[in-house]
């Protein structure tokens, strides 16, 4: 390729130097522009918001290119079961079940500790119906049941037969590649944000991946574009600035949640939102840690409440490694009769397969093992089995139930507890139309649409189980709605 | 081998014997020990096998009992108003509500569902679902629910796990309301049994994917080593030997409420204890059968080896002896011979020795009985001379008187001279045999003892009823031995001092022979010392009257020189001899 360069690869690397080290996107002298690919539409990402715009622009006669960065796509999404909280499915309604779009929305809010907007709750709680029954008639399958989940007032979560990749992912896909307005570049980064004058994108720019080499490309949106580009959770240089805390851990989420599409969409003016609040997951079920005591491995202490909520599990987690300057993961220590509490009593076994749980005989051979002082262990376990005949945790203010009991009885296991990142609520910011809101003059910036993960405050603190994917669904299928309306205006 | 089992030793052979009579002795009791063993085994298969019916029966039973308790929680008006609204939410709740309260104690309890058969719903604690299929599997069931029947109890396999599905009707006024279903996790039998007797399991059944689903409250690595040994050999009760530990092998079906088997079980009943005790006396008997079998080798080849070389030896001293024995007969007949002719030499010196002695007592006899004899005419002879002497002195010796006188006195020595003669010839012994008459021998020993008869007066009675008793003989010899038997006869009677002595001869012929009987009255010879009175040396008398050799020296003189015999007998008035010649 080397050997004939043309002129617009030549002024396409001159452009791109000159982008990135002097002029802002919106600088660039438009006439001097020439766009390798022109579209109605370009979607950045091809995970489940994405998917949704693309087939919504594509079915409605714009020309859709739907962009992704790594080889394969889907995305986070197709790691994920994808169970979703629709406010009076026909699922719910079959069941019964009172429900609607405030409720949903208040219970949103409750998790998300007023730090959510609540108008994005609320909206996507109304929309959740419409959304679902859109990729319903897309083909997505669901199975004939409603799951309460905690947290949730009410039985309102649906679940996609087969898990979110069978179930809704690939229908889709499928509905979306039949479509003929669409095409599909994978392996191809969206960059800089091209604006014009007035502060309308207009373009984009994108790093298209070789085997041995990248180069970059100007795709042209005429209608818009929509960033459906996922969290930055396995970004760990972006995440630290962010949150010293969780500069080790690992994620659940796909490899390359990373945080470049952010980066750009701030640089064109975005506003960030919540960058620093994060969602956290346990390998284990949250229920089951409470029936042990939970140590650090440096200093051999009980630091923290076992039974407290996933959120200030690992945070307090995070902070104790942090203060004690330890890349260690505590430890839960539980005796038989902690093990014989679990709920589930097929887990242990599995535990014991995967060799999640370790089995000691002793206290002293967990010391041993763990390199843990003897003494101190001794001791917090002696106190912490007094709080518990007392039942109350001066401490860290426990609360024992009925059928937490005191560690004495051998043999002893131990879990290791290693919180990890399933969601990054920080994004930018948007306005209930999913347009994507301008920083200096607090108005959306034209043609600029965000949904899904890439956005920013719309759960808050911490993210209620299953509003992820209504909100993919919501903001994918509103912003789509957006450009069509205001494409068949013109 | 016939040929050297034969050469085998006595010793060795009983040997060999005797150890394996020991040795079949140790089998069998070896066999006995295994098979008492085995039954012990088969006993403790079939009380297991009732126990675990048994046990299962009333485990069901109680589970079943347990939990239609349970359902009362969901009686409750407000619970049965919820129902009857289709307030599912509200239900929801209370499920859970009802689980959280279940659970601590409940460990294996899956999930609480409530069904409504009606709206073909299915409400558990986290779920409603409205599948038809769901109904369709729990239908026939439902319609076993009645209100006489109100529980019902099933096996079941749902996300690879085999549950019991417990099964009670909610009723309002003999309504069926709904269904609430338990799910229990089988493993709650393995846990309860293994409460109860210690036995080891799992539970194993066929999910779609033809895969052996397992349940099991053994560890891993226990699993791994019961796994193999029980689905190879999944219908055999046997023993089996898993880490030096021994288990019986037991499988049980689960089954349904249609009675088709979802699921087995497998129990591992641990007889370790019992198999390790058995073994060990075995091994006991073993080494004691060892220790004895070489004991009893050690002893019996001891004693043996004692027994057999003394019966050896005595063998071979038999053996020697035989070849010795002729000449030691020899040798002994020799020395026999020796002893008997020095006896006979012995003998006959005594003979002698007696004859001689005899003859110096017939000696001392002949000079007594010559002094009776004597003593008449030496008075007469002394008479003769007092009356010279004093026809001498009164001068009245005629010549006529002194011729007559000395005529008197010439035929008293004659007949002294005559008796002398008479005495010599009596005692000189006879040289040669020549025939005589016995009354001839018997005056002859008269004329001896005759003047010693008178003497003591008694007196001779001779009756001869035979005449010309004649004997060819020695005729001294016969004469002495008659003069034997009278002189005892006649040393009897005066010893006895007997009133009117009296000795009676009887001569007469008796079937040829000639018999001298001799008999007194002197009362009779004591029958104990009848046998011995012909015995030298015998003698009833004082020593200076008898030598003992009288009668001896007369049986000897009869029996041995005449052919002749002498007998004794008693009569009324005394004993009797008989000689016959």
């Amino acid at each position: 390729m080397n050997k004939n360069i043309t002129r617009r690869d030549f002024l396409k690397t001159t452009a791109i130097l000159g982008v990135s080290s002097t002029l802002n996107a919106v600088d660039l002298d438009l006439k001097s522009i020439l766009w390798d690919e022109e579209v109605d539409v370009i979607v950045v990402g091809s995970g489940l918001a994405g998917t949704v715009s693309s087939i919504y622009c594509a079915q409605n006669g714009l020309k859709t290119l739907m962009i992704e960065k790594s080889r394969q796509i889907g995305g986070s999404s197709m790691l994920s079961t994808l169970e979703m909280s629709i406010v009076n499915s026909p699922m719910q309604r079959k069941a019964n079940i009172v429900d609607f779009p405030e409720l949903l929305a208040k219970d949103m809010n409750k998790a998300g500790r007023g730090l959510n907007q609540y108008e994005h709750s609320l909206n996507i709680a109304k929309n959740s119906t419409r959304a679902m029954e859109f990729i319903v008639n897309k083909g997505a399958n669901f199975y004939q049941k409603v799951k309460w989940e905690k947290g949730h007032s009410v039985a309102r979560t649906i679940c996609p037969v087969d898990g979110g990749a069978r179930g809704v992912m690939q229908p889709l896909h499928k509905h979306l590649f039949s479509l003929n307005e669409v095409s599909l570049h994978v392996k191809t980064q969206a960059r800089t944000i091209l604006k014009d004058n007035t502060g309308k994108v207009i373009g984009i720019e994108v790093l298209k991946y070789d085997k041995k080499s990248f180069k970059t490309y100007r795709y042209k949106a005429k209608a818009g574009i929509i960033y459906a580009t996922g969290g930055y959770s396995r970004d760990q240089s972006f995440r630290t600035i962010q949150n010293p805390l969780v500069k080790y851990i690992s994620s659940t989420t796909h490899k390359e949640s990373k945080a470049d599409a952010l980066k750009y969409l701030i640089q064109a003016g975005a506003i960030p939102v919540h960058l620093s609040l994060m969602r956290f997951a346990f390998s284990i079920p949250m229920d089951i840690m409470k029936y042990g005591c939970m140590l650090n491995l440096k200093t051999s202490s009980r630091f923290v409440d076992e039974g407290s909520s996933r959120q200030e599990l690992a945070k307090a987690i995070l902070m104790s490694m942090s203060e004690n300057n330890t890349k260690k993961y505590p430890i839960i220590v539980y005796d038989t009769n902690g093990v014989n509490s679990f709920a589930d009593n097929g887990l242990l076994k599995q535990y014991f397969k995967t060799k999640i749980i370790k089995k000691f005989s002793s206290i002293k051979e967990i010391c041993k093992h763990y390199a843990l002082n003897e003494n101190k262990v001794a001791k917090e376990i002696i106190t912490y089995n007094r709080f518990v005949k007392s039942g109350i945790d001066k401490k860290f203010n426990k609360f024992f139930s009925s059928n937490i009991k005191d560690i004495n009885k051998a043999p002893y296991y131990t879990i290791t507890i290693k919180p990890k990142l399933n969601y990054t609520q920080g994004g930018v910011f948007i306005d209930t139309k999913a347009r994507v809101i301008d920083l200096l003059s607090n108005r959306p910036i034209e043609n600029l649409y965000a949904a899904g993960e890439a956005t920013g405050g719309i759960h808050g603190y911490s993210r209620l189980i299953s509003c992820s994917t209504p909100d993919c669904l919501v903001y994918g299928l509103i912003a789509a709605e957006e450009i069509v309306k205001k494409f068949k205006m013109q | 081998m016939k040929f050297k089992f034969t050469t085998i030793s006595i010793k060795s052979k009983s040997l060999i014997f005797v150890l394996i009579l020991i040795s079949v002795l140790f089998l069998i009791l070896y066999y006995q020990n295994k098979m008492s063993h085995k039954s012990y085994l088969n006993q403790v298969e079939t009380e297991y096998t009732e126990s675990f019916n048994n046990y299962y029966a009333s485990f069901t039973a109680d589970m079943l009992k347990y939990y239609s308790t349970q359902v009362g929680y969901f009686s409750e008006n407000k619970i049965l108003e919820h129902i009857k609204t289709n307030n599912n939410q509200a239900l929801m709740n209370h499920i859970n509500y009802v689980f959280n309260n279940l659970k601590p104690t409940n460990r294996y309890l899956k999930n609480i569902s409530f069904i409504k058969v009606n709206s073909k719903l299915t409400i558990d604690r986290e779920e409603i679902r409205f599948d038809e299929d769901i109904l369709k599997t729990y239908n026939p069931l439902i319609s076993n629910i009645n209100n006489r029947d109100r529980n019902l109890v099933d096996l079941v396999v749902k996300d690879d796990e085999v549950y019991y599905r417990l099964l009670s009707g909610v009723f309002q006024n003999y309504e069926l309301l709904g269904v609430v279903e338990f799910l229990i996790n089988a493993e709650v039998l393995l846990e309860s049994i293994k409460n109860f007797d210690g036995s080891k399991g799992f539970i194993f059944f066929k999910t779609y994917g033809e895969i052996f689903k397992k349940y099991t409250h053994l560890d891993d690595k226990e699993y791994s080593k019961f796994k193999n040994v029980a689905f190879k050999n999944i219908n055999d009760n046997k023993l089996f030997k898993i880490n030096q530990q021994y288990f019986v092998v037991k499988v049980f079906p689960l089954l349904d409420v249609d009675k088709t088997i979802i699921a087995k079980t497998i129990f591992f009943l641990d007889v370790t204890d019992k198999n390790i005790s058995y073994e060990k006396s075995l091994k006991k008997t073993i080494y004691f059968s060892v220790f004895l079998f070489i004991l009893a080798a050690f002893i019996v080849n001891y004693i043996f080896h004692y027994l057999i070389t003394r019966v050896e030896v005595s063998e071979n001293k038999l053996k020697i002896l035989n070849i010795n024995l002729e000449n030691r007969v020899k040798e002994e007949t020799d020395n026999r011979m020796q002893i008997e002719i020095k006896a006979l030499q012995e003998n006959k010196e005594k003979e002698q020795l007696l004859i001689n002695q005899s003859k110096l007592a017939s000696m001392g006899e002949m000079i007594g009985n010559i002094a009776h004899q004597w003593r008449q005419p030496l008075m007469q002879m002394s008479a003769i001379l007092m009356y010279l002497e004093a026809y001498g002195e009164n001068k009245k010796l005629t010549k006529d008187r002194l011729l007559t006188k000395i005529e008197e006195g010439n035929s008293l020595i004659e007949y002294m001279s005559s008796t002398i003669e008479d005495f010599r010839n009596f005692y000189q012994l006879d040289k040669q045999k020549e025939q005589f008459f016995i009354e001839d021998s018997l005056l002859n020993a008269l004329t001896i003892v005759n003047a010693s008869l008178a003497s003591h007066h008694i007196s001779i009675d001779i009756k001869i009823y035979d005449e010309q008793m004649a004997t060819n003989s020695y005729k001294n010899e016969f004469s002495q031995a008659l003069l034997n038997v009278i002189s005892n006869a006649k040393d009897v009677l005066i010893q006895r001092e007997v009133k009117e002595p009296c000795i009676t001869i009887s001569l007469y012929r008796e079937e040829g022979k000639n018999v001298v009987c001799i008999c007194d009255n002197g009362g009779g010879i004591k029958p104990d010392i009848m046998n011995k009175i012909f015995d030298p040396y015998f003698t009833t008398k004082h020593a200076y009257q008898g030598t003992g050799i009288g009668l001896y020296m007369t049986k000897m003189i009869i029996e041995k020189n005449m052919n002749g015999s002498i007998s004794l007998n008693n009569r009324e008035s005394g004993a009797c001899f008989k000689i016959t010649v």
